[in-house]
């Protein structure tokens, strides 16, 4: 059975004063297998975000079905999609999303305190993680005192530590340089290889590439899609790199590209 | 160009109206209410009736407490305003505005809001002061004036004390923007934010000058202690106030967070982070609602003590119309009581019966065994020592109490030692017997800041005499501390039908006739009735009417600057609760998603979020409630001042006024708490609208 299965998923958004329907997702459909690595790239508009928001049980998709470890998503309440959340899932955003107001640690800490862990076990599991990211010796620092490569280890580090399901990471690399997100991208790999389920949404050949499969998203559905296979990162990224040029010079006569 | 200034000013003031608005209306509500006290203290009116110019003179006390008041808090409270504005100024830098452009649009908006505030201030206060007015004459139960006045020199002294204070603000904005970059504005949510530290001087500080002032409160015994230690006890609970909100309540948390088992669960996690950070921004905000409150709860429950306690401390001091003390010649031919009776009547004074005394007073200092020293001149630890004979006490107090050889009847609410026997100078000593009620005769114009007050009743009006005579006898200056001589003249009670004008026309008259003495007005005059045919030495005349007036005046005035004060101050403690509140739904609408993104259910968010809101809001008020629990003793003794022995009542009204101002505050965080909801809810829908 997959880890993640993604059936038939449309999303129409309403605006608010128009009342213009805007189809952000036309019908989406793909599985992640338990150990996978999965880049999902698009251009801005093509609806990536939406569908790890749908996901990340964020926001109901108009139709369809998402059944994540053999949970139906669309059939939970909010209290059960809360718990679910912070139990199954794992979430690394581009702008870091750490809270000002807890240190370092205390961010890591967030999502065990909430299932109500003790404070000695939540210590232990801290330690090969911190370990493992480097982040060893910011734990008593505070989220403003730390560097956006840090960070976005430090919300890494808050994703993997209640063992998630699957770690759902949205642009991870948007505002880190280059240096942070080799850096980043390594450890991904890494945790990966450990045995951790990865759905990554990017439009970042590189951060892409690191992954073991990618998935194209365009205008709401799923496009095209690539293994790495045997393939060097160095190969991988001249294959996505050739795809993605010619779904872009392909779109140009795509009808229905209005729905950024 | 300057149009385009204008235009960016106006916009600017548009967008930010809900910061705006309110700012506005403070300054104009405080112009309101300075032009109400100021044009009150002036108003020919209410100069005109009975006490009004005692009235006044009290109402002007109010003029500088709001005018600092003012200057204070709206200067605080653009502070607010500038910082909500700050982004919008790092955009037009980064856009190409130089600072001194910038510096244009905030003089502009500054000004046109000093505008709006003078120009609405001018109106309501106008319309308030008649209001204001009206609402007094009622209180005073006396006719309404039906007449408008406009004080054009109270408008005008305000309107310059305003553009001063705005003034101040606007080179205290152009300083702030002067000395920040483009990218401070753009980062200002980020900048200053400094890692939360529990500043142990301060807090130790903060307890100490509390618990000093507490202390002080505490220790006071009487009038004259709690009046010398009022201010400066006053002085440091405020500073101390401010060191426990910003420094003791972030080391208190701390203390919390070190306690690992209590800290990582769920709601202690969420609040006690979210409380450390809350304290440290607000911290002072918090401490000046809590003062605010604490000075609403005195003068609200002191103000209301005295205005209800007005008739009864009239009665306890003047339980007759008059008192005349006179000496009749030895020839006399008729009786002092037919002396008295026929003199008011000569003066239009309708008199019942005449109840004649003898007695006399000195301010005395009195040792712990019980040694009884009459001073010249003012002491705060002395006592007015009031001296009568049994049967005279027995006869106002419409008793029979008997007192053996040797023994005196003592009453006192102020002295604290059981005291076995008072004595004084010479071999005067006499065995006490503790009296339940004191002599009820009148006291006249004893009320004085001093220790206290005390009553000795004598079986043997010689033993006066005698205790009298040995007293002034060793004095070698001559010196006399007694306010008359006990055998010398003869007091005469009595009450009067006449209308309470005539009687204190009648006093008036007696008073500026003593005044004209050149002797001096302490010194016997010579009074005599229609025709000549008995004349008599006139001592003193007190009359119940004439102080009713005075009383009148400065208790109802006392009273109504109680209100206005209270007034002022709510109106305060309303914006700074308004302005905190929208800043922190700012602050909150941020970490509701990421809190919703790492799996924390909207209702568990609510909650806490709630109770951490709930508790930085009525944390000031319960300060404020310990606070008037510890100058309770402090304001008791002060209320003493006015005659108000039996502090019973204030104790009720000032639990009264804590409930009644608790609800009122509630209802205050309730309103201003929808505009916190409105900012959270709106950016949280923005931002799930923007997923």
């Amino acid at each position: 059975m997959s880890m993640l299965d993604v059936k038939n998923v449309k999303k129409i958004y309403t605006t608010r004063f128009a009342g213009a329907k805007i189809s952000a997702l036309s019908n989406v459909s793909f599985t992640v297998e338990e150990g996978e690595y999965v880049a999902i790239m698009g251009e801005s508009g093509s609806g990536k975000t939406t569908l790890l928001n749908i996901i990340a049980t964020l926001v109901k998709p108009t139709d369809g079905q998402v059944i994540l470890d053999g949970k139906h998503l669309d059939s939970m309440k909010e209290k059960e999609l809360a718990i679910f959340r912070r139990e199954k899932l794992g979430f690394v955003f581009q702008e870091f999303n750490l809270l000002n107001n807890f240190s370092v640690k205390d961010n890591i800490f967030l999502p065990l305190v909430l299932s109500g862990k003790k404070y000695n076990e939540m210590n232990e599991r801290i330690k090969p993680i911190a370990q493992k990211l480097g982040i060893d010796d910011l734990l008593e620092k505070y989220p403003y005192e730390i560097s956006g490569g840090q960070k976005q280890r430090v919300a890494a580090a808050r994703a993997i530590i209640t063992k998630p399901s699957i770690v759902l990471a949205d642009e991870p690399t948007g505002a880190l340089d280059s240096k942070s997100t080799d850096e980043l991208l390594k450890m991904f790999r890494g945790i990966n290889e450990d045995g951790q389920t990865i759905l990554m949404v990017t439009h970042s050949v590189k951060a892409a590439s690191s992954a073991n499969r990618v998935l194209f998203i365009k205008d709401g559905i799923v496009y095209h899609q690539l293994y790495r296979a045997s393939m060097s990162q160095d190969d991988f990224y001249r294959v996505i790199s050739d795809s993605l040029t010619a779904l872009t010079s392909e779109g140009g006569d795509n009808k229905g590209g209005d729905n950024k | 160009m300057r149009n385009l200034y204008l235009k960016l000013s106006l916009q600017s003031m548009k967008k930010n109206r809900a910061m705006f608005v309110p700012y506005i209306l403070f300054g104009a509500v405080m112009f309101a209410l300075l032009y109400v006290v100021g044009a009150l203290a002036q108003d020919s009116y209410v100069a005109s009736i009975e006490g009004g110019s005692n009235l006044q003179e009290i109402l002007i006390l109010g003029n500088p407490i709001i005018a600092i008041s003012s200057v204070i808090f709206i200067a605080y409270i653009s502070s607010f305003v500038l910082k909500r504005q700050k982004k919008e100024f790092g955009l037009y830098r980064i856009l190409g505005m130089e600072r001194k452009h910038l510096v244009r649009v905030v003089i502009i908006e500054n000004v046109l809001a000093a505008i709006a505030s003078i120009l609405i201030g001018i109106v309501i206060g106008v319309s308030l002061e008649k209001v204001a007015q009206l609402s007094l004459l009622k209180i005073m139960n006396k006719e309404a004036d039906m007449g408008f006045e406009i004080s054009t020199i109270q408008l005008i002294s305000d309107i310059l004390i305003f553009s001063v204070v705005y003034c101040i603000i606007i080179l205290k904005n152009i300083k702030d923007i002067v000395f920040s970059s483009a990218l401070d504005y753009m980062n200002e949510s980020r900048t200053g934010e400094k890692r939360p530290k529990a500043n142990w001087v301060g807090a130790i500080l903060g307890l100490l000058f509390t618990g000093t002032g507490y202390v002080m409160s505490m220790k006071c015994e009487n009038s004259a202690g709690a009046l010398n230690i009022f201010f400066f006890a006053v002085i440091l609970v405020i500073i101390g106030t401010y060191f426990l909100f910003i420094s003791a309540s972030v080391g208190f948390l701390q203390i919390m967070k070190s306690n690992k088992k209590y800290y990582y669960k769920i709601n202690n996690f969420i609040s006690i982070s979210g409380m450390t950070y809350r304290m440290k921004r607000n911290g002072a905000g918090l401490a000046s609602i809590c003062i605010l409150s604490t000075m609403v709860l005195v003068i609200m429950s002191s103000a209301t003590t005295l205005y209800t306690s007005m008739y009864d401390v009239l009665d306890e001091q003047f339980p007759y119309d008059f008192s005349i003390a006179l000496q009749m010649p030895a020839d006399a031919t008729m009786s002092g009581d037919e002396f008295v009776t026929s003199y008011m009547e000569d003066n239009g004074i309708e008199v019942g019966d005449v109840k004649s005394y003898r007695t006399t007073d000195a301010l005395s200092l009195i040792n712990e065994n019980g040694y009884i020293d009459p001073i010249v001149g003012y002491d705060p630890n002395a006592y007015v020592v009031t001296i009568v004979s049994l049967d005279d006490y027995n006869m106002f107090n419409d008793s029979s109490i008997e007192l053996g050889d040797n023994q005196v009847g003592l009453y006192s609410l102020d002295i604290k030692e059981d005291l076995e026997q008072v004595s004084f100078t010479g071999d005067n000593a006499f065995e006490v017997v503790n009296l339940d009620s004191d002599s009820k005769m009148i006291k006249g114009d004893t009320l004085t800041v001093c220790s206290g007050y005390v009553t000795l009743v004598f079986e043997n009006p010689e033993d006066i005499v005698r205790v009298q005579n040995s007293i002034l006898a060793s004095r070698e200056d001559g010196s006399n501390p007694f306010s008359n001589n006990y055998d010398a003249c003869v007091f005469y009670a009595l009450d009067s039908s006449s209308e309470p004008k005539t009687q204190r026309d009648f006093s008036d008259r007696v008073f500026n006739s003593r005044m004209a003495n050149p002797e001096g007005y302490n010194a016997p005059c010579t009074i005599a009735l229609a025709g000549g045919s008995q004349s008599a030495l006139l001592f003193d005349i007190t009359s119940r009417a004439s102080f009713e007036f005075s009383y009148l005046g400065v208790f109802d005035g006392l009273f109504f600057l109680g209100i206005l004060l209270c007034t002022a101050f709510i109106v305060i403690t309303v914006l700074i609760m308004y302005f905190k509140q929208l800043l922190e739904g700012y602050e909150d609408a941020g970490n509701y998603l990421i809190m919703r993104k790492v799996g924390l259910d909207v209702k568990t968010i609510k909650k806490t979020v709630f109770t951490q809101i709930v508790t930085v809001f009525f944390l000031p008020l319960i300060v404020a409630g310990i606070h008037n629990a510890f100058a309770y003793p402090m304001i008791s003794n002060l209320l003493k001042t006015f005659g108000i022995s039996d502090t019973s009542k204030f104790f009720y009204v000032l639990v009264a006024s804590i409930v009644i101002f608790a609800i009122a505050y509630g209802i205050i965080f309730f309103f201003t708490g929808r505009k916190y909801y409105r900012i959270v809810r709106e950016s949280a829908e923005g931002s799930e609208a923007s997923l």
